[in-house]
């Protein structure tokens, strides 16, 4: 039963779009956000 | 509103519901009518997770929240990202490969039945309620900015929902969704491109910009940490990520939308598309809120912004004092305006000490500005106790009613239509199949064919939208209560996301232990709420490491009991 209901990382039952791995998109998804609050500190500070 | 708004709007409402209906035409099956048959593409599913997140409340109180308290609330979705990723990894390939149709029934496989109906009963009771909120919070503020009867407001969001929910089922909710949120962005984009475009000539981007940051409204990251602060970076990753992971990964009317996905892949590409855009969103969204603070201040706003509120005090015995607060505001927006162009006049001539000097006075003059606003939310409640002194939900719709052209008055009030449809539809749709699958079919009537229990999931999701309609046209005969309501949503999440991450990461936890460590927990943060001052976003990381490190000691003392027993024990 738990091996059942264990969390699968492997499945990747259809090829992905972009970047190829779930990884690196991942990835992408996290540095996307501390890119996103880097540029929004720096935005309040431009104008302060 | 002129009559093409009216045309505008009907048409925009007529073609959701006749979109859906045809969209989620043809169902034989509760898998299809509740997982549209698992057959959804990552963009729509995408586009549904973010609409059903976004309440109507989102578009109109969230510019209003901006204008009134800077930026700051960004900071809330910081967080949503990791959890994006974190869901991925762990809660979408289970729940597809279980062929789950609720992240509760995934419960009982795991620990036992009476884990299941706990979480199941938690998620009815705080959804359940919310439900009624989704309806009746729009439908307030457009009943006051359109003039028209509650009633009328919130049974035309409500019978709208009904109609297409109960046709057509999930299907018909997520292509709904999917449409609903392009139309209001396309409002939203247009919304701020009128209101770049109104600002005074001689105000450049870059002017309005330096406008809404000496008045504080550009604070987009606060890296102080303080429990207190509600909204800061800390608060916002780490609380944020645990009410992203408690909200995608529990609630049914998040989990439900990703489980139509028709792949683990699409589900995943689905919610890290949401895990992308969703921050962005929420700053363009807020940033509107900003342009619409910087354009009044050279164009006087109203001292109240509730038409109906400022009509009753009007007509009431302190009319002449709220007249008086009303000249008052008027000189002083007069004189701060006055600075406003001054200052940026400095800043232009690089003048940094008369920029400065400016930036105190404007500073000063903002203060007292407030204050009268404050003055005139103390009359309000004097003149009648009952009065709706919370400003910030009409702010952007005053805008909207007062400054855009005909036809697009009519479009962004659609939207704000569209987004209470499209959250309130999931949240019929989560209810309806929870009631279903983790009641009616579990402990009611276990065999039956699948025209009955498309027959009955169709009643139950018309039940749960007149349950909401109904307390829609009572919540306000609740007075306060309706705040509670609100804050009470927020209380189950810590708990629902202790039990869920117990069962995917805790393989010696049994049923037992997780029961006794969710009631722990869910007593903990009802005791934080009623007796401390922490924030709200901080009862769900309290919460959630209650349920976990008491599910755990239990476990572990159990195991510890078991070992030291002798032999002859355990035959």
């Amino acid at each position: 039963m738990m091996e059942q209901l264990n969390p699968d990382n492997t499945i990747n039952e259809e090829k992905l779009p972009i970047l190829g791995s779930w990884k690196k998109i991942y990835f992408v998804v996290l540095l996307n956000v501390i890119v996103l609050i880097i540029l929004f500190y720096f935005f309040s500070k431009a104008f302060k | 509103m002129r009559q093409l708004d009216w045309i505008v709007l009907a048409t925009t409402l007529l073609f959701i519901v006749l979109f859906g209906m045809w969209k989620g035409r043809g169902s034989r099956n509760i898998k299809d009518f509740l997982l549209a048959d698992r057959s959804m593409k990552w963009y729509t599913v995408a586009l549904a997770i973010m609409a059903t997140q976004a309440s109507a409340i989102t578009f109109t109180s969230t510019p209003g929240q901006a204008y009134a308290d800077g930026m700051r609330f960004v900071q809330f979705y910081f967080g949503l990202p990791i959890a994006m990723v974190i869901l991925c990894i762990t809660a979408v390939p289970i729940f597809h490969k279980l062929g789950v149709y609720t992240a509760y029934e995934y419960l009982e496989k795991r620990f036992d039945a009476k884990t299941r109906v706990l979480t199941t009963l938690i998620f009815l009771v705080s959804r359940g309620l919310a439900v009624g909120m989704t309806i009746y919070a729009p439908s307030l503020v457009l009943s006051v900015m359109l003039g028209v009867d509650i009633r009328i407001t919130s049974v035309i969001i409500g019978g709208l929902v009904i109609i297409y929910t109960t046709s057509g089922g999930v299907k018909a909710v997520n292509y709904t969704d999917f449409f609903q949120l392009i139309v209001i962005m396309a409002g939203m984009c247009i919304a701020l491109g009128i209101a770049l475009y109104l600002l005074p000539k001689e105000i450049s981007f870059t002017d309005a910009l330096s406008v809404s940051a000496v008045m504080g409204k550009l604070n987009t990251v606060d890296l102080s940490l303080d429990f207190s602060n509600r909204y800061n970076v800390w608060s916002g990753i780490i609380g944020g990520m645990f009410v992203a992971l408690a909200y995608f990964g529990t609630d049914q009317s998040q989990v439900q939308r990703y489980l139509t996905g028709e792949s683990v892949t699409q589900s995943r590409l689905a919610l890290l598309f949401n895990g992308m855009a969703k921050v962005p969103m929420q700053f363009f969204i807020l940033f509107i809120g900003v342009i619409v603070f910087v354009f009044f201040q050279f164009v006087q706003p109203p001292l109240v912004f509730n038409p109906v509120e400022a009509a009753k005090v009007k007509s009431g015995a302190r009319a002449q004092e709220f007249r008086q607060l009303e000249e008052k505001y008027s000189t002083l927006f007069l004189e701060k305006s006055e600075q406003m162009r001054e200052y940026l006049q400095a800043r232009h001539q690089h003048d940094d000490i008369q920029a400065g000097k400016k930036k105190t006075e404007l500073l000063m003059l903002q203060h007292r500005y407030e204050g009268v606003r404050a003055e005139a939310s103390v009359l309000l409640t004097e003149n009648d106790q009952k009065s709706d002194t919370s400003d910030t939900n009409y702010i952007f719709l005053t805008f909207v009613l007062t400054y855009l052209p005909a036809g697009l008055v009519g479009l962004l009030f659609a939207c704000i239509f569209a987004a209470s449809m499209s959250s309130s539809s999931g949240e019929l749709s989560a209810l309806a199949t929870t009631s279903i699958i983790d009641i009616y079919k579990r402990f009611v009537k276990r065999e039956a064919s699948e025209k009955h229990y498309l027959m009955v999931s169709r009643i139950m999701m018309a039940l749960w939208g007149l349950y909401g309609i109904a307390f829609a046209q009572y919540a306000s005969r609740l007075g306060s209560l309706v705040e509670a309501v609100n804050i009470l949503g927020s209380l189950f999440y810590g708990t629902m996301l202790g039990i869920f991450l117990l069962a995917f990461y805790c393989k010696p936890v049994k049923g037992t232990d997780v029961f006794v460590g969710a009631l722990t927990g869910e007593i903990v943060v009802l005791y934080c709420f009623q007796y401390t001052s922490i924030a709200w976003l901080w009862y769900n990381v309290i919460g959630c490491f209650v349920v976990v490190g008491v599910s755990i000691t239990l476990s572990v003392f159990e195991r510890y009991k078991t070992s030291s027993l002798p032999a002859s024990s355990l035959l």
